[in-house]
């Protein structure tokens, strides 16, 4: 299982789609030559987190070279050995610590949809208004082609996510389209950030010191 | 008309369908739609990120947006692409991944421009398909 909290930096407005996701566990799995399968239960598991951030720190450290370019944030050059490698741990810390509030919520979200739909379908009545809803949507849809363009918005926003949106151009087809309200309460899921509240400073670290967030 | 002529509407969504002639009015009768759902933006993104698209087509259609750059790539892609014939399945996954604000402003966009009866019944099914996805059990 992959999952969704991202950790390659959002896409310029200019430059759509953003690039290919990268979750913490995907980079985590990498950097440990580990299957992300393996991380991801560790994640849900909550097991020995501290534990996997110093190996991964160790692990950054070891093979500097190859990770100078994707945390350019780190002052590689400067900071004392032990002072860089905790801040690296530091910050993975704080990655999985936001990357477990995703998988919680987003275990929620799976709860509540399975149990709809098991309730849509194991009731016959509902399951018959379901199906006649859905017909009159489609017989709309007929007359309606607007909803078609929701519902492949829609699709590419979840194949793509928010750097598809951030894109521009949708403002003016959403102004044409009088459906305003909906992409932009759609851009605002794009621009959505992290569910973490706080992230703890580094080991050292002054007021300018800050570790920056994953993009969402 | 359906025999079900009821309609579950919020009370801002009521408030557009009572600006509708009494000759389309005619008919229907509304109750106060209830969400029996807590909306965060951060659970709207999580309904797209667990979207579970079956149709080959849909599926290639959200690999090959992966890919494009800009506004008219998306729609030579999507030109192929009919709403109404999108199977029932991923209907049901593009509904709830919408969630209940997305649906309801798409109930008010489409109230607002009703011109027949026809019309109040398309969305009547997404005022029930609302009702049965994030409504009272």
């Amino acid at each position: 299982m992959t999952t969704d909290t991202d950790v390659t930096p959002e896409a310029s407005p200019e430059v759509a789609p953003r690039a290919p996701r990268e979750t913490v566990d995907v980079m985590i799995g990498q950097i440990l030559n580990k299957d992300v399968e393996e991380i991801n239960a560790m994640l849900v598991e909550e097991e020995e987190l501290e534990k996997l951030a110093a190996e991964v720190a160790e692990t950054v450290m070891e093979e500097r070279h190859d990770y100078e370019e994707k945390f350019p944030w780190f002052n590689w050059d400067t900071e004392e050995d032990e002072m860089l490698k905790n801040k690296i741990e530091a910050y993975f810390v704080s990655q999985i610590d936001q990357h477990i509030m995703y998988l919680r919520e987003k275990a929620e979200v799976l709860e509540h949809k399975t149990e709809r739909l098991a309730e849509i379908e194991k009731d016959p009545e509902k399951k018959s208004l379901w199906k006649r809803a859905l017909d009159k949507v489609k017989g709309f849809a007929k007359k309606h082609p607007i909803l078609t363009a929701v519902g492949v918005l829609a699709l590419a926003f979840a194949a793509t996510g928010a750097g598809f949106w951030l894109a521009g151009e949708w403002e003016l087809f959403a102004t044409s389209t009088g459906l305003n309200k909906l992409f932009e309460y759609f851009a605002g899921v794009g621009e959505l950030n992290p569910v973490t509240p706080y992230t703890p400073p580094t080991p050292g670290g002054g007021e300018l010191d800050v570790v920056p967030d994953i993009p969402v | 008309m359906d025999d079900n002529t009821t309609l579950y509407l919020t009370d801002e969504e009521k408030t557009v369908f009572d600006k509708l002639s009494d000759e389309l009015k005619e008919g229907w009768t509304v109750e106060t739609a209830v969400i029996d759902y807590e909306e965060t933006p951060q659970k709207q993104r999580i309904r797209f990120d667990v979207m579970n698209i079956q149709s080959p087509a849909l599926q290639e259609f959200q690999e090959k947006a992966k890919e494009a750059k800009t506004k008219e790539e998306i729609e030579v892609l999507a030109a192929e692409l009919d709403f109404s014939s999108f199977n029932d399945v991923d209907l049901t996954e593009i509904f709830y991944a919408l969630g209940p604000v997305s649906i309801g402003i798409l109930i008010a966009q489409f109230l607002s421009g009703v011109q027949s009866d026809e019309d109040i019944q398309g969305i009547l099914g997404m005022s029930i398909i609302r009702n049965l996805l994030f409504g009272p059990k």
